[in-house]
């Protein structure tokens, strides 16, 4: 047996498999560097088309109030099914959150209307024969479904829905990054406002002080009276003074002729 | 498991990539923090621990943001003072790391020309080894984490490593302290650290009024001035808010 390949001629991929692994390796090599969330989602929805053969492909998104939110369509067609479906929270993708596994309704115009009495008249109505999703989750928590709809009856087989799967996890990690990148900046950028609203606002007190003549106290007085006055925040007219938007001596009065205040 | 407890054993997970005695007594100290007192108190604690596990004479953690500075938490004197020398001087280690995002190593700040002003108030104040380690969250830096030694001499690699997780836990930790940043509040240390500077950068605005420049070029001025008068920067500025004072280099 040395040199003997065990698996023979099966060790050569198919060109199917060889597509399914250029697929894969083009989710993944997104996820390195920056990437646009939306233009991700939508190659994830042009490549279920593609290569799963669905008519259109569409993710749908729990938003933490419970909420259905449509993220992506791969045409407006199934785009006008899909917001129905988050209006209604009836369909295959609020089956596969809510029962957490795959939906699956090969014949719509039979089957399907009874299950979903106002979801499947419209998919009908939009062309669609047959519909199915898959939950996206990331551990416990549930985060939306991937949606797959076909115009001919029986289109996607049980294991054409495991590369859908598998396709919705790979989409899960990349929303989960994106929210991530979201948040440490939302944190950084909260950060830096409280760290440098402080110290504007003494920068202000020295500048008014100095121009109007008065204790770093009266102009902080007078900075306090002319937000409340202009209904403007204090920090905003202390940036303003500091970038010389606004000159102190434009405080005492109105400053709706001042070339920038910002409100 | 409790929130508290849950977040230890995050931590601790965390530490384990990297295994060595410092990292396990890291460990040691997050099991050791009461659950129940505020994260104010989970900071100072693990900052005191971590100076001694790293053999150093102290660990200060910075928020800055700009040209604002401010001291989270100091574990020692020598500590404190390392903050405010920098924060005054406007230059150090901490502020080169904040800035660059990477670690800044000064093994003998007598010997070193690097900071012309923090250098030389740094070692007259006893510090003469410092090592600077940036507070990353993703790409984002928050400020950063020093540590002090009053002997000079350089930092091995390996306890190198074992600072850098030492302030992968003091951002977690942080992160607990910021939890009320959505509503515009800062940690208590901070505001007193920012309310400490208060006049300077009153100082810096009248300064910048009176000669016509950016507040920016207002602090340096003051700061050049208290450099030529051997005067503290604090000094310098309660002088020119109070007594509205000259300076007489302009």
């Amino acid at each position: 047996m040395i040199g003997e390949p065990t698996t023979g001629v099966e060790s050569v991929p198919t060109d199917r498999e060889l597509q399914l692994a250029d697929v894969f390796v083009e989710l993944t090599a997104v996820l390195t560097g920056d990437y646009d969330i939306h233009a991700y989602t939508y190659r994830l929805s042009r490549i279920c088309v593609e290569f799963l053969r669905a008519t259109a492909a569409g993710i749908i998104l729990q938003k933490t109030t419970g909420d259905l939110q449509l993220l992506v369509s791969s045409s407006d067609r199934m785009r006008l099914v899909e917001l129905t479906e988050c209006q209604t929270s009836e369909g295959p993708c609020y089956e596969a959150l809510s029962e957490d596994r795959p939906a699956a309704e090969p014949e719509l115009e039979s089957a399907g209307v009874e299950r979903w009495p106002t979801f499947a008249p419209r998919a009908l109505e939009a062309g669609f024969r047959s519909v199915y999703a898959v939950p996206m989750r990331l551990r416990e928590k549930r985060i939306g479904a991937l949606n797959l709809f076909s115009d001919q009856t029986d289109a996607l087989d049980a294991r054409t829905l495991r590369l859908a799967q598998a396709l919705a996890d790979m989409t899960t990690i990349a929303l989960t990054k994106q929210q991530m990148i979201e948040d440490q900046s939302e944190l950084s950028r909260q950060l830096q406002a409280a760290l440098t609203s402080r110290i504007a606002i003494e920068q202000a007190k020295g500048m008014i002080a100095e121009d109007l003549d008065v204790d770093v106290e009266e102009a902080f007085a007078v900075l306090r009276r002319a937000s409340r006055s202009n209904n403007v925040r204090l920090i905003d007219l202390a940036q303003a003074v500091v970038d010389r938007a606004l000159s102190p001596a434009a405080l005492g009065g109105t400053l709706h002729s001042s070339p920038d205040h910002r409100s | 498991m409790t929130r508290g407890g849950a977040r230890r054993e995050g931590l601790a997970r965390a530490n384990q990539r990297h295994d060595s005695a410092a990292t396990r007594a890291f460990g040691d100290l997050l099991d050791g923090l009461n659950v129940a007192a505020p994260p104010e108190e989970h900071l100072h604690e693990f900052a005191a621990g971590a100076a001694g596990v790293l053999s150093t004479d102290g660990l200060a953690v910075s928020v800055m943001a700009g040209t604002s500075r401010s001291t989270l938490v100091a574990s020692s004197r020598s500590a404190t003072a390392l903050d405010e020398i920098q924060f005054g001087h406007n230059e150090g280690p901490c502020i080169d790391a904040f800035e660059t995002g990477r670690v800044v190593i000064a093994p003998d700040l007598g010997a070193s020309t690097r900071w012309p002003a923090f250098g030389p108030a740094a070692a007259a104040a006893g510090i003469n080894a410092v090592f600077a380690f940036p507070l990353r969250l993703g790409s984002e830096t928050l400020g950063a984490m020093d540590l002090c030694r009053e002997r000079a001499g350089p930092m091995r690699y390996a306890d190198r490593i074992d600072a850098e997780v030492a302030a992968g836990i003091v951002v977690q930790l942080m992160l607990a302290l910021l939890r009320d940043l959505r509503s515009g509040e800062l940690p208590s240390p901070v505001e007193d650290s920012l309310d400490r500077q208060r006049v300077v950068h009153q100082a810096s605005g009248i300064v910048a009024e009176r000669y016509g420049i950016s507040v920016d070029e207002g602090a340096a001025l003051l700061r050049a001035h208290a450099w030529s008068e051997d005067q503290s920067l604090s000094a310098v500025a309660t002088d020119v808010v109070r007594q509205r004072r000259e300076l007489p280099d302009r």
